[in-house]
């Protein structure tokens, strides 16, 4: 890989690798360094990628990797349960979505477990479709389409119970730890 | 296909539309078209999706500085060899890390001269600049983290470095005393090193005026100043490349 194609690769896909870091790791820090060794290996490793068209997958399928090898050498990740469902609450409606601080939406999704949150992250992100996902993961095309389903019904029911709290109390949620910290 | 499966899918359904061509959701999408409930259901669906994916992508970004740290990564990490290539270089590479482990255990043993420091630093300068503690283009950051580390807090930077982007900065160590390291991008993507120790490391340390030196491939100018030692090192540059840094 030379250096123009590298400049190509860090212009386009960072911002996104970046926060898929972030939906891991849950800390910008470690996004940051998710980042940067995934960007690091692509200048090693990368003339292994014989197709420039691989590049994009080639890079999310790697930080997931090097993210993977992280947790399996460190302590594991604080472990955040998700609150039984309130049911009585009303669903959330896009309107509602709006009144909400951006912050909130991004820690209620931090608060969702892994499973579930790094791929719903990639949906919102819009630079992943479903396919791309099971990709990355290396789970089934299926297995993306029901947890998607399963985390943005997760993910509202938190979010109407921020949204019927108070909007004064908005900014309070649970957020998942830095990485390297133990349960 | 019944309406819960269609959900199902059209979960999955971008936002932004990306999706409108994949062949996986033209069945769903039909479905939705020709039931008002579906349809009705869909438009909410992309409507919280379309909401929630902007706020998400809103407070998920990356730092300033992260873009030029990756792009100077490029400068700092050796590129990858042509693969046809690799074992004799890796033979190559080992025979050099041996002879360069022996030379280090040897100059450790033997007491420090300014000569030998310039040399090592020189070979480190040329091989090792795989990884830096502090990544940044920013000249006045580098020097913030240094004093931070207590380490040559006050270097006056040469005038012909001083404005050009760094890459960062690192901290070594030799014969026990702390060494910075900083790091310059120069022109035609050559890297200057300014390398910075106390000047009482040394009895046979330069003077005021710069001395010259050729270290292998590297090529080196060495000054005191002001109580410190400083040698710029560059790769693939000419004693005219190194005068213009001064």
């Amino acid at each position: 890989m030379n250096e123009a194609e590298y400049e190509k690769a860090v212009t386009s896909y960072y911002q996104s690798l970046y926060a898929f870091g972030y939906s891991l790791a849950g800390n910008a820090d470690d996004a940051c360094e998710l980042t940067q060794e995934t960007y690091s290996r692509l200048l090693t490793k990368g003339g292994q990628l014989r197709d420039p068209s691989k590049v994009k997958s080639w890079l999310f399928t790697t930080l997931y990797r090097v993210f993977l090898g992280w947790r399996a050498r460190r302590e594991r990740l604080p472990h955040l349960e998700i609150c039984s469902v309130e049911s009585e609450l009303p669903p959330i409606s896009p309107e509602q979505v709006d009144v909400l601080e951006k912050d909130v939406v991004r820690e209620e999704l931090l608060g969702l477990e892994e499973h579930y949150r790094v791929p719903l992250t990639l949906f919102y992100m819009n630079d992943q479709s479903y396919e791309e996902i099971a990709e990355i993961l290396n789970v089934p095309i299926g297995t993306v389409m029901s947890r998607l389903s399963r985390a943005k019904d997760i993910l509202r029911e938190s979010l109407s119970r921020r949204f019927s709290r108070s909007g004064k109390l908005q900014g309070a949620g649970p957020v998942a730890g830095r990485f390297h910290q133990t349960s | 296909m019944n309406n819960e499966e269609a959900k199902l899918i059209l979960r999955a359904y971008r936002p932004g539309g990306q999706d409108a061509s994949d062949p996986v959701f033209s069945e769903a999408l039909e479905q939705a078209r020709r039931d008002p409930e579906l349809a009705r259901w869909f438009a909410h669906e992309q409507a919280m999706d379309s909401r929630i994916s902007a706020k998400v992508r809103s407070t998920i970004e990356p730092p300033d500085n992260l873009k030029a740290q990756l792009l100077a990564q490029s400068k700092i990490v050796r590129p990858e060899f042509n693969r046809r290539r690799r074992n004799w270089v890796y033979a190559i590479a080992a025979a050099l890390a041996l002879l360069i482990s022996l030379s280090l255990v040897w100059l450790r043993t033997s007491g420090g001269s300014f000569t030998q420091y310039r040399s090592e630093m020189a070979q480190f300068a040329g091989l090792h600049l795989d990884r830096l503690d502090l990544m940044t283009r920013d000249v006045a950051e580098i020097r913030h983290w240094l004093s931070q580390k207590d380490s040559h807090e006050g270097l006056v930077l040469p005038a012909g470095l001083d404005g050009k982007p760094s890459l960062g900065c690192r901290l070594l160590e030799w014969k026990g005393r702390k060494v910075s390291l900083i790091c310059f991008e120069l022109e035609n993507r050559q890297v200057g090193h300014l390398l910075v120790i106390d000047g009482g490391a040394f009895n046979d340390a330069p003077g005021d005026a710069p001395q010259f030196q050729q270290v292998g491939e590297v090529a080196t100018a060495s000054w005191s100043r002001g109580g410190k030692t400083y040698v710029v090192a560059s790769k693939g540059a000419s004693q005219l490349d190194l005068l213009k840094l001064l």
